[in-house]
């Protein structure tokens, strides 16, 4: 019976989730085959340690946080990184007109930005955490969070995407 | 609102718009919450069996309890000293540890020596000339010292950190994707034995060498993480970098102390960087956890505008924050909560005056940083 509710509470939490955690897991990836992938192994891993989730304040949390390690973990060997070269754009097709230059533009400068940097725009600037809940997310300092936050921004407003933006070049 | 305010407030929206977008074309969801429980509870209940082998093996070997770090059922641990209550998490062991959610809940605390805040076990010696910057932090997945390379270079990281003595690192960790870590042979650094760490995945990259883990003269395992060589240095830039890493326990000088804490407040994180060759900008900080529940972050800096980015006054949260700021000697410092003060803990005005600053020249820095 305990298994039973158990199964059935982290169920309707993922089911609740999924949408939002596969839009983040899509901007760290680009790729929706892989946000999928990226989610899918952060609700196992949700689910082997849901006990602990289950008594978390912030759930929500908790399940960004172990997709962000997700992704880390699988770019510390590097193998996604070469072998989908980062300019590559995923599989997906998006939208013509102005919403295909835009998501080009958007996918192109996100993908410049190393794992880590990208992991912090999108927790800092998708996400709307503070330095600090991104370093703890990170598990790094928060002197780390802005300096990485700080290259990602500059090497963003070298791109075509944030160009408009009023901003000179860095 | 400055320039950085509105910038990422503009990237906020526009990335708002770009997964909208992208999401109009986006197949299916192949999520399947349903496969994760099936999963999971193969995955409990072989991480069940694993630690009761693990502790039949100890009670067997010593003929009485012992303690068992978190992820060792097979010998191995993640990275980074034991600290009481510490919640290391290894990236490359998914299944055996998670970072707990924040801002909720205790915090782990990062190990100290005495009244240092942040001791190293080794540093970098020989580094590329591009790199231009130096980190040491010490959170709660562990002790790392990290270079990076600075403007008008292509991104590189280095991370270096030990293993605790008599602790062998898991050679076949489990990766998020399903594959598994393999070792590799590598040449021997400084005549000690050495291996990469790749996939087994059949259609992975052979030459993923990004990390090495290398003996030390005293027997510990050291691991370089490596991000943003080009292929032809993927190999010779770590195993040179390894060569000339400095062993030994190294407490980080920092620009200011605590002269006090309250009661119940726990160091939780604590870094400085600082340019690899001197001079220039330089950022220090302090993170604790007051009462379980409340983060103040302790921050240093020279007193004066940034010539480059990244300062705490560009950062686009830290006036989101309540904070108070003092300075004197060439520093600046400022206690930052996380969220507002109940009354009882977090309220940045009662940290600031348990502040000293030991001025602006790194050689009247103090490791004497706790009370």
């Amino acid at each position: 019976m305990a298994e039973q509710t158990r199964d059935e509470e982290f169920t309707a939490f993922v089911a609740s989730r999924t949408v939002w955690l596969r839009k983040v897991a899509y901007l760290l990836c680009a790729d929706w085959h892989r946000a999928d992938d990226l989610v899918q192994e952060s609700i196992t891993k949700l689910y082997v340690h849901w006990g602990r989730v289950g008594r978390a304040e912030n759930r929500d949390g908790y399940a960004r946080t172990v997709l962000v390690n997700t992704f880390l973990s699988e770019q510390r060997t590097g193998w996604w990184r070469r072998t989908r070269p980062s300019a590559e754009p995923g599989a997906a097709v998006v939208a013509g007109g102005a919403d295909l230059a835009l998501s080009l533009d958007v996918r192109e400068a996100l993908a410049a930005l190393p794992p880590r940097q990208r992991a912090t725009v999108v927790l800092r600037y998708f996400c709307d955490l503070t330095v600090e809940q991104t370093a703890a997310e990170l598990g790094c300092s928060s002197g780390n969070v802005k300096s990485q936050s700080s290259r990602a921004l500059a090497t963003l407003r070298r791109s075509a995407w944030l160009r408009p933006m009023g901003r000179a070049e860095v | 609102m400055t320039d950085d305010q509105r910038q990422a407030e503009e990237l906020t929206v526009r990335m708002a718009e770009y997964v909208a977008s992208a999401e109009r074309s986006a197949p299916p969801s192949s999520v399947d919450p349903l496969r994760a429980v099936r999963r999971g509870r193969s995955a409990v209940r072989q991480r069940r069996w694993t630690v009761l082998g693990a502790v039949a093996a100890v009670v067997v070997a010593s003929g009485s309890f012992a303690v068992l770090h978190r992820g060792s059922a097979t010998g191995s641990a993640p990275i980074g000293p034991v600290a009481p209550n510490s919640t290391h998490s290894s990236p490359t062991a998914p299944f055996t540890a998670l970072p707990d959610p924040t801002p909720t809940g205790p915090a782990a605390a990062v190990p100290t020596i005495g009244r240092a805040a942040l001791t190293v076990q080794a540093r970098f010696g020989w580094l590329p000339d591009a790199v231009a910057e130096v980190e040491f932090s010490a959170t709660r997945v562990g002790v790392q010292t990290t270079a990076s390379t600075g403007p008008g270079h292509s991104t590189q990281h280095y991370s270096l950190q030990v293993f605790p003595a008599g602790v062998n690192p898991d050679e076949a960790p489990t990766f998020a994707d399903g594959s598994h870590g393999v070792r590799v042979a590598a040449p021997q650094v400084n005549g000690r034995e050495a291996y990469w760490l790749q996939k087994d995945r059949p259609d992975g990259w052979p030459r993923a060498t990004d990390v090495l883990r290398f003996r030390l003269a005293d027997g510990r395992w050291a691991e370089l993480d490596t991000e943003g060589l080009e292929d032809a240095d993927r190999q010779a830039v770590p195993l040179r970098i390894a060569a000339g890493v400095l062993v030994g326990a190294y407490a980080v000088p920092m620009p200011a102390s605590m002269a006090s804490l309250p009661p119940s407040a726990v160091l939780v994180a604590a870094s400085i960087t600082a340019p690899r060759n001197g001079g220039g900008w330089w950022t220090a900080s302090l993170g604790f956890q007051e009462q379980g529940s409340h983060y103040v972050s302790v921050y240093v800096t020279p007193d004066g505008p940034n010539p480059g980015a990244g300062s705490p006054s560009t950062d686009p949260s830290a006036g989101s924050h309540p904070q108070a700021c003092s300075s004197g000697g060439g520093l600046k410092w400022c206690a930052m909560a996380l969220e507002p003060p109940d009354g009882k803990a977090g309220d940045p005005n009662a940290w600031l005056p348990r502040v000293v600053g030991h001025g602006a020249d790194p050689n009247a820095w103090t490791t004497e940083v706790l009370p």
